[in-house]
């Protein structure tokens, strides 16, 4: 017995009533037992975290209940494309398709596998989109290292995709004269973090001037100039795209089910539709990854999870606001590692607002709650202009946070050719691309020698966005494809033309939601209603799939239920 | 390739019966004028209502959707209108005495059109299940009544079998009956509000006839399945709406229809700075339907949410007529307001242009907040009463309609006039 554990064992036994044993597992701490309350298993994780960092393995159950589980994929869908790749990535969100990109310019074979149809089906559809500036987290942590990096890879990133990007600046409102004597130490960790622009500290009345609707009830704000914005799946798509335009396959509807190994050395990983060999093993499975360690062989962290919801206002108020405004709090308890939520004008014109922060005991229950308005409603007051009619949807995400908040990034301690990508919460969008380049780093590490694909094209292939066309450009394009007249979803302006490009591009959703994340089509104020028959059937027509069989988002989320009552014929 | 240019006086946008209706009307009085589709054909909603119960006010006959479209679509044809199908606007701009118009088609490619008035018929939206709030998961098999009906109706596919009814309105009550007649299983009903919210004959003919029961004062609060829907969480409310506690229930089925309210549409013409009425969600207007944008109009549903179709087509030919003697210079002298009290809902016209001529007569459009049994509804101006009718019950869901005359010498310019219901004690 070592002191940490020691250590950690008697604090445990002086905080609960209930008996928590401690167990080291190499360098990780084990803890095992019975709490009652989801307060308290956080309280026991945050305790051993002190000592041990992420390295916190937390099998407590509450109440006799362990995490949920889910079910997995069994059945064979499909035909994997090849049985042996270099590196392999498990996870199709924003983090696996940032490192599939970052890997496809080299000579080595790259497989991707997803397990829902589509990519960015969880976290990375399931957030504000923000490129955080790199000042929330502390100095020194791997967030803060990888979010400043990150945000400056954005501009020359989302050129190469043709991803729209905005860079409004966000406003911290300083809620309290107590913050004002703080604006030093803030300008100081923001040079320590390396933050880009002109880090400054606004007067309410210069905070007036660039956002008239604020409310007035702060003493000014810091502006972080370099603080973005843009679509999540949009880019993970993009992203994903551009890695299948130079070589990379993606598997979807591919579950892993076993990880073989020989020794220290992963083998292969077998799936509901076969084996796949690999050189490397990449886990970037968000809010899995904590499983697909387990199923390494490998489990030295777990995870735990705090979900937010955001909602979305109508296109009608992009005016009423530019910049990124939030209200954060400073001050904070254990129990609040969320930096707050803001309202979050949106590159597509929309404005956000959330997200909320509230621990759950799942990795996938993302339904809302009314309880979770009355935060929202609370930072939508940050603008006089905004009221509760103005929304037209919400959604709830999951963060997968490692239980000292920072990001897990590394080669296994044990296994020399699998890497983890873990507890990339926020800011893990803003910090995309900066782990891409770090996990590629540990790759050709492992690989030694790789050379770079000289057929590698550095822009992704696009197809055009009619309603931003120059009406000339427009009507030379209309000549050519009329079915971009066409227009199909009239919140948002969309054409049946690029439905069908959509449907026929690098990797074709197969779902209505894989839709509406390319097109915006049914991201709108009618949220579908006009919209969603005429899709069903371009869909139906382009992948020749009739209609009844048409998902929302996979898994038996059939939209119809077979045909009406058919009727005799007139002979 | 070049994008086609087009001129004409008065352009009509949406070709559903309040469009087809103030398209002719400005026809007939000599103006030239364009109606834009966005669809392949005319007719609007009408085409997805092959319910009857259309037409008694304006053909005294139940007519089902289609056929009175059809009527109407026969009228459009004899005119000299010029119409565009399947034809979409992509902007409108308002420039110094004309508009702008850019539209696309996949016939015509781009076309620009100059117009000196346009006339709103764009109908209405429904309001989305995300819009009250509804809760829990995002699941497949949640529907608007309209489209469900439109899915029924139009597509020949079934939205689901074992289906919850959210909301009495209009659709949604029609919409039990139809899943009904195609096999579904309508299990209920249910409504926040403690009367009904769509017109009695419904209520007798799409749900008592069936069997299908109405919960009142209970409502549908969360939703169940991560994929297609499995389950929904219902609640009784009290008398302000707040939930009660411990009377959740749980109801498994495939699909919830949503039939929470109509919102007007005009979203392309938000821009041009257009003031609207909270109540009505639609533009501010006089009696010529003329918004505070001078030569824009608003007709039908666009205007506000009629139960009626005759009521729509009515409108429309007031908007045509009225935006023909605008292009004609008639410009009224003066505006009275309309002031409604907290016993209606919501009034058309909101205000009302005094021109040169010594009496008028127009159509007021009523809703009363709530129920009233032996009431009264009263128009006064400046103290002085202009208006009074009597009214075995009155009701939300059933618009009021009365035409409102006066001589102008009688009228105290200066005051508005204020509408108001009122009970009658016996």
């Amino acid at each position: 017995m070592n002191n940490r554990v020691d250590r950690l064992q008697n604090t445990l036994n002086r905080k609960f009533t209930t008996k928590i044993e401690c167990s080291q597992i190499n360098d990780s701490i084990r803890l095992e037992g019975d709490l009652d309350t989801l307060s308290d298993w956080l309280s026991a994780g945050y305790l051993a975290a002190k000592d041990f960092g992420y390295k916190v393995i937390n099998d407590i159950t509450i109440s006799g209940v362990g995490p949920t589980s889910e079910p997995r994929l069994k059945e064979k869908t499909q035909r994997l494309k090849k049985n042996t790749y270099d590196v392999l990535i498990i996870g199709g969100g924003v983090i696996g398709a940032s490192v599939a990109r970052e890997l496809s310019r080299y000579k080595i074979s790259v497989c991707n596998l997803e397990k829902e149809s589509d990519v960015a089906c969880h976290t990375s559809s399931r957030n504000d989109g923000m490129i955080h500036p790199g000042f929330a987290a502390s100095p020194g942590t791997l967030k803060a290292e990888l979010n400043v990096k990150g945000n400056r890879a954005y501009s020359q990133i989302c050129e190469e995709l043709q991803v729209p990007l905005s860079r409004p600046g966000s406003l911290m409102l300083l809620k309290s004269r107590l913050y004002l004597p703080l604006i030093p130490i803030m300008l100081d960790r923001a040079k320590k973090n390396g933050v880009d622009g002109e880090v400054r500290f606004l007067s309410k009345r210069e905070v007036r001037r660039l956002e008239p609707n604020l409310s007035d009830d702060h003493f000014g704000a810091m502006n972080f100039p370099s603080a973005g914005q843009l679509s999540p799946y949009g880019l993970t798509i993009a992203l994903a795209e551009h890695a299948v335009q130079n070589g990379v396959d993606i598997n979807f509807n591919t579950e892993v089910l076993e990880i073989q190994r020989e020794q220290d050395r992963i083998e292969a990983v077998r799936t509901n539709n076969g084996m796949i060999h690999c050189k490397v093993l990449i886990n970037a499975a968000g809010c899995w990854s904590d499983r697909i360690a387990e199923l390494a062989g490998d489990r030295y962290f777990s995870l735990h999870f705090r979900k937010g919801v955001d909602c979305i206002l109508d296109k009608a108020l992009s005016e009423e606001q530019t910049m990124i405004a939030a209200n954060p709090i400073l001050f904070k308890t254990h129990a609040s590692h969320s930096k707050g939520g803001g309202i979050v004008p949106c590159v597509e014109g929309n404005i956000l607002i959330g997200p909320t922060a509230q621990e759950i005991f799942s990795r996938d229950d993302y339904a809302t709650h009314l309880e979770d308005f009355d935060a929202l409603f609370k930072i939508m007051s940050l603008n006089k202009r905004f009221s509760k009619k103005d929304i037209i949807t919400y959604f709830a995400g999951i963060r997968s946070c490692s239980w000292n908040e920072d990001f897990i990034i590394e080669k296994s301690p044990v296994l020399e050719n699998m890497i983890h990508i873990a507890g990339i919460q926020s800011p893990g969008l803003a910090s995309a691309p900066a782990i891409g380049e770090k996990v590629k780093g540990i790759v050709l590490k492992i690989l030694g020698d790789v050379n770079l694909d000289p057929t590698y094209s550095q822009f992704r292939k696009v197809t055009p966005n009619v309603s931003l066309l120059n009406h000339v450009d427009k009507t030379e394009l209309l000549f050519k494809r009329p079915d971009y007249g066409n227009i199909v979803c009239r919140c948002e302006n969309i054409s049946e033309g690029e439905i069908r490009d959509v449907l026929r591009s690098k990797i074709p959703p197969m779902t209505l939601d894989g839709i509406k994340k390319r097109t915006r089509s049914g991201s709108g104020r009618c949220h579908g209603a006009f919209c969603a028959p005429k899709i069903l059937s371009i869909m139906s027509d382009e992948l020749g799939i009739p209609i009844e069989d048409i998902e929302k988002n996979g898994h038996g989320s059939q939209i119809v239920m077979g045909k009406t009552k058919q009727g005799g014929t007139h002979d | 390739m070049t994008s086609a240019m087009m001129q004409s006086q008065i352009l009509v946008i949406g070709a559903g019966p309040a469009g087809i209706a103030a398209a002719i009307a400005a026809d007939s009085k000599g103006q030239s004028v364009i109606l834009i589709e966005r669809a392949e054909s005319a007719g609007g909603i009408l085409n997805q209502c092959i319910h009857d119960g259309f037409g008694s006010i304006r053909f005294g006959e139940q007519l089902c959707g289609p056929e009175y479209a059809y009527k109407e679509i026969k009228r459009l044809e004899g005119s000299s209108v010029i119409a565009y199908f399947h034809t979409t606007i992509t902007e409108i701009r308002r420039e110094e005495d004309f508009f702008l118009i850019d539209a696309v088609s996949p016939k015509k490619g781009t076309m620009t059109l100059k117009v000196e008035a346009i006339i709103l018929a764009t109908g209405c939206r429904e309001r989305s299940a995300r819009q009250i709030f509804l809760q829990g998961d995002r699941p497949s098999g949640v529907f608007t009544a309209g489209l469900a009906q439109y899915v029924i109706n139009c597509m020949g596919y079934l939205p689901g079998k074992r289906c919850v009814i959210l909301g009495s309105g209009d659709i949604g009550l029609i919409m039990a009956r139809r899943l009904t007649l195609e096999g579904s299983s309508v299990l209920g009903v249910y409504e926040i509000q403690n009367e009904p919210s769509g017109l009695s004959r419904n209520i007798v003919q799409c749900l008592n006839d069936f069997g299908i029961p109405l919960h009142l004062s209970r409502t549908v609060i969360e939703l169940h399945g991560k994929h297609r829907l499995e389950s929904v969480t219902i609640m009784d409310v009290d008398e302000n709406r707040q939930f009660i506690k411990g009377s959740e229930q749980i109801i498994t089925c495939d699909t919830l229809i949503v039939s929470v309210g109509l919102i007007p549409e005009h979203d392309m013409v938000r821009e041009l700075g257009i003031k609207y009425d909270p109540h009505t969600s639609g533009p501010i207007v006089d009696q010529t339907y003329m918004s505070n944008v001078p030569g824009i109009f608003c007709c039908g549903n666009a205007l506000h949410v009629n139960d009626l179709v005759d009521y729509v087509t009515e409108s429309g030919e007031i908007a045509g007529d009225a935006a023909v003697d605008y292009l004609n210079g008639i410009i009224p002298r003066k505006k009275i307001e309309l002031i409604i009290d907290q016993s209606i809902g919501s009034i058309i016209p909101q205000t009302i242009s005094l021109s040169a001529t010594k009496t008028f007569t127009l159509p007021l459009f009523i809703r009363s907040k709530r129920t009233m049994r032996k009431s009264i509804l009263r128009i006064t101006n400046g103290g002085n009463e202009l208006f009074t009718k009597r009214f075995n019950v009155v009701k939300p869901p059933e618009m009021i309609r009365i035409d409102l005359s006066c001589e102008i010498s009688k009228v105290q310019t200066d005051f508005p006039f204020l509408i108001s219901i009122k009970e009658e004690r016996s």
